[in-house]
């Protein structure tokens, strides 16, 4: 599922902007997507959502010959909206149960309507029914200066922050090994955990009290997953902001800044609080991106060696994981 | 820095043939696309932002070591592609379906030599695909140990085949992140067995006995560039 953006109306107050910037490698069979809204209530959320491809590589004739993976990330977006429209997001710790038990029978129950008989059996731990990963920020914004942002997830779509400090992933990613954000651009760790249709699954929670002003960020791993550290993420993520003159131009450049460095689908989202307007968020974020750029980027090179990155990283992660 | 970089993949592939009778139509599936096997698989990776930075691929066929003596298992090195091209396609043209027995073939020896096989280690990103085709059970490992070619030192029981694939705790022979083991075989022993117990296996089940004639090549090709 896709919000059009002419369709969402953003009545909640301390909103500054929501942008969401994506792109489908190949169009029609793009596996990322993303879903948000801010009603007229304090709550709102902004989620992403990237269909497994090589898990979920079974073409389904009943649903057109869409992969399991482009259906599983599109469903997973109408039952997170339907989940909020609802009002069923409570902040005291159950969220993440729920919403898991309601994507269990959601998904059994779209399995069982896509299945045809004659269809290529698969079997296999690289194999799953209708699989997809999952970032979501619940933001409850009842409070001038701060706010609770509880993050949901599965796999390795990320939730971040991003405040004077920097980025800072809050999300830890569903791995069967042990890596960090550095170390997993490397060693591409196989996923522990996906929402899927054939059985188990956990739909894991963090939940942040945040001081204001912020971005929440959520984003597929097409966004962040093609740089040789996490550290030009943030730069992209900053440098475009301050190019763009609205949170709508913000959007596109991002878009384009990523467009050429991924091979992916990606999905990201991206929602302001707590500025007056996107030239106070711009001003906001000029020292971090002057900082950023002095410390890290300026000795990220082609001729960088790993061991200079990994001495970068060493002491990017610091505030990186400061959570 | 970001924009110039690109994921450069050291990619190796061991391809496990069971060249008995039934699996012609496979055999010539293979024959027919080797020369372009390199081009294809670059393009599809190409589709995902992935650059094939050293592409290797080596080839095992497999019968029967009590029905087929010594053309029970044939082994190569690592072609380098593109650059062997030539040799890798004559040596793809030259298997021919034909023996194998019983029913079960020696699939599990096939495997097992492939898993040992001299992996690329280099490189920020790697690869360590096997593929295998059979339309056959496998026979449980050592059936055929009283063939004069059988190996010496061939693990010993599916249990220790286990542990040379290892798993997240026990590296094995291969890098965890890295390898796929990616079947088209019937859903009989032991393929069955590995799928459901073996970590980073993808199994598209066929029918038995019938050349695995429902594979075609675009499948052969996305089942790779999906795992790389």
């Amino acid at each position: 599922m896709k919000n059009e953006k002419n369709e969402i109306k953003i009545k909640t107050k301390g909103v500054t902007a929501v942008i969401c910037a994506e792109r489908e490698k190949l169009d029609g069979l793009g596996e990322d997507c993303y879903s948000y809204s801010f009603d007229s209530t304090d709550v709102g959320y902004i989620a992403v959502f990237d269909g497994c491809g090589g898990m979920g590589a079974r073409k389904y004739p009943k649903a057109n010959n869409k992969t399991g993976a482009r259906i599983a990330s599109r469903a997973a977006a109408c039952i997170t909206d339907e989940f909020y429209g609802e009002k069923l997001f409570r902040f005291d710790g159950s969220d993440c149960r729920n919403l898991q038990s309601r994507m269990k029978e959601a998904f059994q129950r779209i399995k069982s309507a896509v299945d045809s008989d004659g269809a290529a059996m698969m079997g296999g731990d690289l194999f799953k029914s209708l699989p997809t990963t999952a970032a979501i920020a619940v933001i409850k914004n009842n409070d001038n200066s701060r706010m609770v942002c509880e993050y949901l997830w599965a796999g390795d779509s990320r939730g971040y922050f991003l405040d004077a400090d920097g980025l800072c992933q809050v999300t830890k990613d569903d791995l069967k090994t042990d890596e960090d954000a550095f170390s997993n651009l490397r060693s591409d760790g196989r996923m522990s955990n996906v929402i899927h249709a054939d059985g188990d699954f956990r739909i894991n929670s963090e939940t942040l009290i945040l001081d204001k002003p912020i971005i929440i960020i959520t984003s597929t791993d097409g966004a962040f997953d093609y740089f040789s550290s996490p550290m030009e993420f943030e730069h992209i993520l900053l440098s475009t902001l301050l190019e763009a003159d609205s949170a709508e131009k913000w959007e596109i450049r991002l878009s384009e800044a990523i467009s050429p460095v991924t091979g992916d689908d990606f999905a990201i989202c991206a929602a302001l609080f707590g500025f007056t307007s996107y030239g106070d968020c711009k001003k906001y974020y000029k020292e971090r991106f002057e900082y950023l750029t002095k410390k890290y980027m300026n000795r990220i090179t082609e001729d960088t060696t790993e061991k200079e990155l990994l001495s970068l990283w060493g002491s990017y992660k610091l505030s990186y994981y400061r959570r | 820095m970001g924009s110039n970089y690109k994921m450069k993949y050291n990619v190796d592939i061991v391809f496990v043939i069971d060249a008995t009778g039934s699996m012609g139509d496979l055999i010539d599936i293979v024959k027919k696309n080797a020369l372009n096997l390199h081009k294809d698989i670059e393009t599809m990776m190409g589709q995902k932002g992935k650059i094939i930075q050293e592409l290797r691929i080596k080839v095992i066929t497999f019968r029967d070591y009590l029905a087929d003596g010594e053309n029970a298992m044939l082994k190569t090195d690592f072609f380098n592609l593109p650059e062997d091209t030539e040799v890798f396609n004559e040596t793809i043209n030259s298997i021919t379906a034909f023996g194998g027995g019983d029913d079960p073939e020696d699939g599990l020896e096939a495997l097992a030599y492939a898993i040992r096989s001299k992996w690329n280690t280099e490189g920020l990103k790697k690869r360590q695909l096997i593929v295998v085709w059979s339309d056959a059970p496998a026979h449980e490992l050592g059936f055929g140990k009283s063939a004069e070619n059988y190996p010496k030192k061939m693990a010993k029981d599916f249990n220790e085949l286990t542990q040379w694939w290892g798993d997240k705790d026990n590296m094995g022979y291969m890098d965890y992140n890295s390898k796929r083991l990616i079947l088209f075989t019937p859903d009989l022993p032991w393929w069955n067995e590995i799928r459901n117990s073996w970590d980073n296996v993808i199994h598209y089940m066929s029918e038995a006995g019938k050349g695995l004639e429902e594979v075609n090549y675009k499948q052969i090709i996305d089942a790779i560039a999906y795992s790389i």
